[in-house]
């Protein structure tokens, strides 16, 4: 549900999309924790490091394509929820990096934290991805 | 804006579902577009004239409201 939303991927095109996302998603996190094992030759992981955002990048490409395949109703909602979600977690960002700037919160992610593993995207994906799924339910039953 | 959708797929006694596959649509869009919850794009009314085989015009009513104009 939080993945795929409110119309599921019960259909042909929802399936093909969580097959190719999970397919991209194994990539991903393989090639994340590969790239950061310090035993690995420098070429192995500077090439784990590429693959890091080429999986990101098939996983948008999949989405695109799971919206072409959608009708325009469908396509629609997936695309207000998104904006939401997405939009919500911007506004989200820019509180705390506000609270931080103020020394409202002990914490932010700087320049040195972002020296190591951004593992921060992480929980802001995370937190985008919960907030799109319950959009989409609302925008759907906002039009049934 | 207003439509006769709904009375035009009563009339052929088609349910929902078939006037979806006819014009290449899921079937929530169809009850969204009878319930005047959605508006359909222009290439999806053509289509929606196309199988009722009447114009546009007698299809939608544009004048502010919502749901079947019959």
């Amino acid at each position: 549900m939080l993945g795929f939303g409110y119309f599921g991927s019960g259909t042909p095109e929802g399936r093909r999309h969580r097959s190719r996302s999970l397919a991209w998603l194994a990539v991903f996190m393989v090639a994340a924790l590969a790239a950061s094992v310090d035993s690995l030759p420098w070429p192995v992981r500077i090439f784990c490091g590429v693959a890091v955002p080429v999986a990101v990048a098939g996983i948008g490409w999949s989405s695109v394509k799971y919206l072409s395949e959608l009708d325009e109703l469908s396509r629609l909602i997936h695309l207000e929820a998104s904006a939401f979600s997405y939009g919500a977690v911007m506004v989200l960002a820019g509180i705390w990096f506000s609270a931080g700037a103020l020394g409202l919160v002990e914490h932010i992610p700087g320049p040195r934290a972002l020296s190591g593993l951004a593992l921060w995207v992480l929980p802001s994906l995370l937190i985008a991805e919960a907030l799109r799924g319950h959009a989409m339910v609302f925008f759907a039953r906002s039009r049934r | 804006m207003r439509n006769h959708i709904r009375l035009l797929r009563a009339e052929r006694r088609w349910s929902q579902a078939e006037l979806a596959e006819r014009i290449g649509v899921s079937r929530q869009t169809v009850n969204a577009i009878e319930n005047g919850r959605y508006d359909p794009s222009l290439p999806l009314a053509f289509r929606l004239s196309e199988v009722f085989e009447r114009p546009i015009e007698r299809l939608f009513d544009y004048r502010d409201g919502v749901g079947d104009a019959s």
